[in-house]
């Protein structure tokens, strides 16, 4: 019961979220992300997109893990552990100042 | 047998009469009692520490110390989480449909995260309101991961070449949804190890239990 309680609150912000999406989406701010070619849509295939849905094809494996293409996949892992990396020194540093603050006082 | 001193998230779980920190102090879990009388995130219960060795004395690892089953669920999913996300996000290395369909279904296992964290979510958020607390930046990563995770998965969603049609379905695509699912996955990616590292203390100690292993 409790779990359901949280779901339904879960589900009713997640929904709010995608509402606001959607808000966006239709509002004269869409044309901030996606340039002036948003009121044409069927005319138009993001660039990125196209790009990335190409480089994910071109792998050889069709639909499958592209193992020849694992430079992504260790360029995603090395991104998560430099920033991980950072926070985790930061926050060291952040706890020994504060300790240090508190044995001083 | 070690006898080094308890780790000091594990401290959190013993009764304050043993001297250790308030259990308030021990990280973003519900209080004791929720969810079956085990603490979720961020601290082990009040059960006493004693278990039978995982190894035999004077091996180098310790002895095996009980891990919730609450904290062991919420250890290895949101592993298995991460791992996805990690995968999903390296698109180029999947393919588009693996990447869809993980894709979803990260959608469909962050509703259980949060479903999960529910607790802590609003217990920080009044205590914020209140007024102001530690747990600050946390909570401001979290939401705007929130904001960025649920974007990215519904454009994700709208604008799908490949699961989407094996179910029959048709996306409806167009361009704001391609540059909404490009600029909140790029935010992702900034947001989700920041998410992970902050609770890094958390993880060293349930990974130490889990594996039972301590340093010398």
């Amino acid at each position: 019961m409790r779990f359901a309680r949280h779901l339904t609150a879960v589900l009713l912000i997640v929904a709010a979220v995608v509402a606001l999406g959607v808000a966006w989406a239709h509002s004269a701010e869409a044309s901030w992300l996606a340039g002036p070619a948003a009121a044409h849509p069927a005319k138009f295939v993001h660039a990125e997109q196209r790009v990335r849905i190409l480089r994910a094809s071109s792998g050889g494996n069709g639909p499958g893990l592209s193992l020849a293409d694992s430079g992504d996949l260790v360029h995603t892992a090395v991104v998560e552990a430099a920033i991980m990396a950072v926070v985790v020194a930061a926050s060291a540093v952040r706890r020994h100042r504060r300790r240090a603050r508190r044995a001083a006082a | 047998m070690p006898t080094r001193a308890p780790l000091r998230a594990y401290a959190c779980g013993l009764p304050a009469r043993r001297g250790n920190r308030p259990a308030a102090r021990c990280g973003p879990g519900p209080r004791r009692g929720s969810l079956g009388g085990v603490e979720t995130t961020g601290a082990p219960p009040a059960s006493p520490p004693a278990s039978p060795p995982a190894s035999p004395p004077g091996s180098a690892a310790g002895p095996r110390r009980r891990v919730p089953a609450r904290t062991r669920l919420d250890f290895w999913f949101d592993g298995v989480l991460l791992v996805a996300y990690t995968l999903a996000y390296s698109l180029g290395f999947t393919g588009i449909a693996i990447h869809e369909w993980l894709g979803i279904g990260i959608g469909l296992a962050l509703l259980l995260h949060l479903t999960l964290h529910w607790d802590w979510v609003v217990r920080t958020s009044r205590r914020l309101l209140r007024r102001g607390g530690r747990d600050r930046l946390i909570w401001l990563v979290n939401l705007a991961l929130l904001l960025a995770m649920t974007l990215c998965v519904v454009s994700g969603v709208l604008i799908s070449q490949v699961a989407l049609a094996q179910i029959g379905l048709t996306a409806p695509g167009g361009p704001f949804w391609s540059s909404l699912h490009s600029l909140t996955a790029h935010i992702t990616l900034g947001l989700v190890p920041v998410h992970v590292a902050l609770r890094w203390r958390w993880i060293v100690s349930v990974a130490r239990r889990l594996l039972a292993w301590r340093p010398r």
